[in-house]
């Protein structure tokens, strides 16, 4: 517990002694955290609308006229019984015509002409999350489309196929952009504190001559690495938030109902922890860098 | 307590700084190093506390082998040598007593021994109200003993010191003189390099003599 006093009693006195130093070093990792929070803030939300995209895949089974009640229930018992489907629900006819009717809205008056109901009786099959892949749907569509009493099945697999490569695409480039954005927030915090240390190279020396190992010179580096890191953490997620007000103020909230039914949100506090939690790792990670490569050259 | 065997060392392939050097110190002893500027006094020391491995032979410094020594343990092996510096080497903005601190802290003292300590050394280096000045805004004299405390507050088997008195005029280096004397007194073997012919003369001690690198007296 003395030890650690006295590392950040160390750590403090270096932080002051170097006061403009510190004052920039922190505003440059800021940046890079405000960078990375941003980044992080949009891919999180268009992750969630996406997912949202994805949770809305079904497959329509279009049923034959006059199908009987006993009928119906046999075949939706069966749709239930395949594997990969979730849900199933039926949609009478005179349904079908009802939500028409309400997505037409004032458009709608030309159904009133109609002598009988033209829209079909139907099964919207909802599917398990693991099953919401291209050939995992057309297979489950194509065992629907055998099954007696279905007419036809539509679940728009161009538009599913598009739609996953869309999702891979998001996933695999937001994690190696993620990625890339981290490298180089360690970079930054490790050339910062690199610049900290070669600023304190005589009190090193100094330290080194009086018998200091390397680790008692490193760990007061470390935790200016772990505070620098949390501060700019903090710095960035508050930058990102001020990002988010302006943003979501200029963001039609119907765009993003329209969209998925999500709204553009900001962090939740374990995930804003976590940012922090992450911005601190990388001042460590930095700090273990630059100081490697520093008294191995000093 | 010191004990070379041999010992030659050089910063480049052909200008040897120290060559077939070999000399043994018994503990408690005070020995001058003397020579002209660039006769390897300093390599010498720089040796002796281990910041400079010889090319070639054998240095014992209180039962470990220099030449061999792995690099971390060379803070222990510092931990018992005290280094006293002509340009004294000390935090500039930091206060006489936390420089002073510094090796207590290292060791992990606890706060209070640290505190008694240097209060201590502090008073015997005569700037028990100075400590807490900026070393910045010490004179000559005053940064010198300064650089002495620490290097004596870990009470060292070894103190090496040099030039110690370069940049102080007569009157100083004879109170430096009496501290090192003090510090040999109390059991610690001392090792001062000077080229300084009036501290030779005021304090008759065995002297070493260096030139080009060669050991070519020992009185």
């Amino acid at each position: 517990m003395d030890r650690l006093t006295y590392f950040l009693r160390r750590t403090t006195r270096q932080l002051r002694g170097a006061s403009a130093l510190s004052t920039l070093s922190l505003l440059t990792c800021s940046v890079s955290m405000t960078i990375f929070a941003v980044y992080a803030l949009l891919f999180g939300n268009v992750r969630d609308l996406t997912q949202a995209w994805n949770r809305r895949i079904e497959v329509h089974a279009f049923l034959v006229d006059r199908l009987g009640h006993p009928e119906v229930q046999e075949l939706t018992h069966r749709v239930e019984a395949l594997p990969g489907v979730r849900e199933v629900r039926y949609i009478s006819k005179d349904e079908a015509l009802r939500d028409v009717r309400r997505t037409l809205g004032d458009s709608a008056d030309f159904l009133e002409g109609l002598d009988s109901n033209p829209f079909p009786a139907s099964l919207e099959i909802s599917l398990e999350p693991r099953y919401r892949h291209p050939d995992h749907i057309r297979e489950i569509a194509e065992n629907v489309r055998s099954l007696p009493g279905v007419e036809d099945v539509e679940y728009g697999e161009a538009w599913v196929r598009k739609f996953a490569s869309i999702l891979s695409i998001v996933r695999v480039g937001g994690y190696l952009l993620g990625f890339a954005l981290f490298v180089g927030v360690v970079f930054i915090v490790s050339n910062t504190i690199r610049l900290s240390f070669l600023a304190r190279q005589e009190e090193v020396n100094v330290m080194r001559l009086v018998g200091a190992t390397n680790t008692f010179i490193k760990v007061p580096f470390y935790i200016e690495g772990i505070l620098m890191g949390a501060a700019s953490g903090v710095l960035g997620l508050a930058l990102a938030y001020a990002f988010y007000l302006a943003v979501s103020q200029r963001i039609d909230v119907s765009l993003f109902l329209l969209l998925g039914g999500e709204r553009f949100h900001f962090f939740s506090t374990a995930e804003s922890l976590g940012l922090i939690a992450l911005a601190s790792a990388l001042g460590l990670l930095g700090s273990v860098f630059s100081l490697t490569r520093a008294l191995r050259q000093t | 307590m010191v004990q070379l065997f041999h010992v030659s060392a050089g910063y480049g392939k052909d200008t040897p700084a120290l060559s077939e050097i070999s000399f043994s110190l018994d503990k408690g002893e005070f020995a001058f190093l003397t020579g002209p500027s660039g006769a390897g006094k300093t390599t010498l020391l720089r040796i002796l506390y281990a910041a400079l491995r010889p090319a070639s032979g054998q240095v014992l410094v209180g039962g470990r082998n220099l030449a061999r020594i792995r690099q971390s343990e060379i803070p222990y092996l510092r931990r018992m040598i005290g280094v006293v510096f002509q340009d004294f080497h000390l935090l500039s903005r930091q206060t006489v007593f936390e420089n002073v601190a510094l090796p207590l802290e290292i060791r992990g003292f606890p706060k209070r021994e640290v505190h008694r300590r240097v209060a201590s050394i502090l008073k015997l280096v005569g700037l028990g109200h100075r400590s807490q000045a900026r070393a910045e805004q010490l004179s000559g004299g005053e940064q010198q003993r300064t650089a002495i405390a620490r290097a004596i507050v870990g009470e060292p088997a070894l103190v090496l010191a040099d030039e110690p008195t370069g940049n102080l005029d007569d009157a100083l280096a004879g109170e430096i003189m009496e501290l090192l004397d003090r510090i040999n007194f109390k059991g610690a073997t001392v090792v001062v390099a000077t080229h300084n012919r009036w501290l030779l003369q005021q304090y008759p001690r065995r002297t070493l003599t260096l030139e080009h690198g060669r050991l070519v007296g020992d009185t």
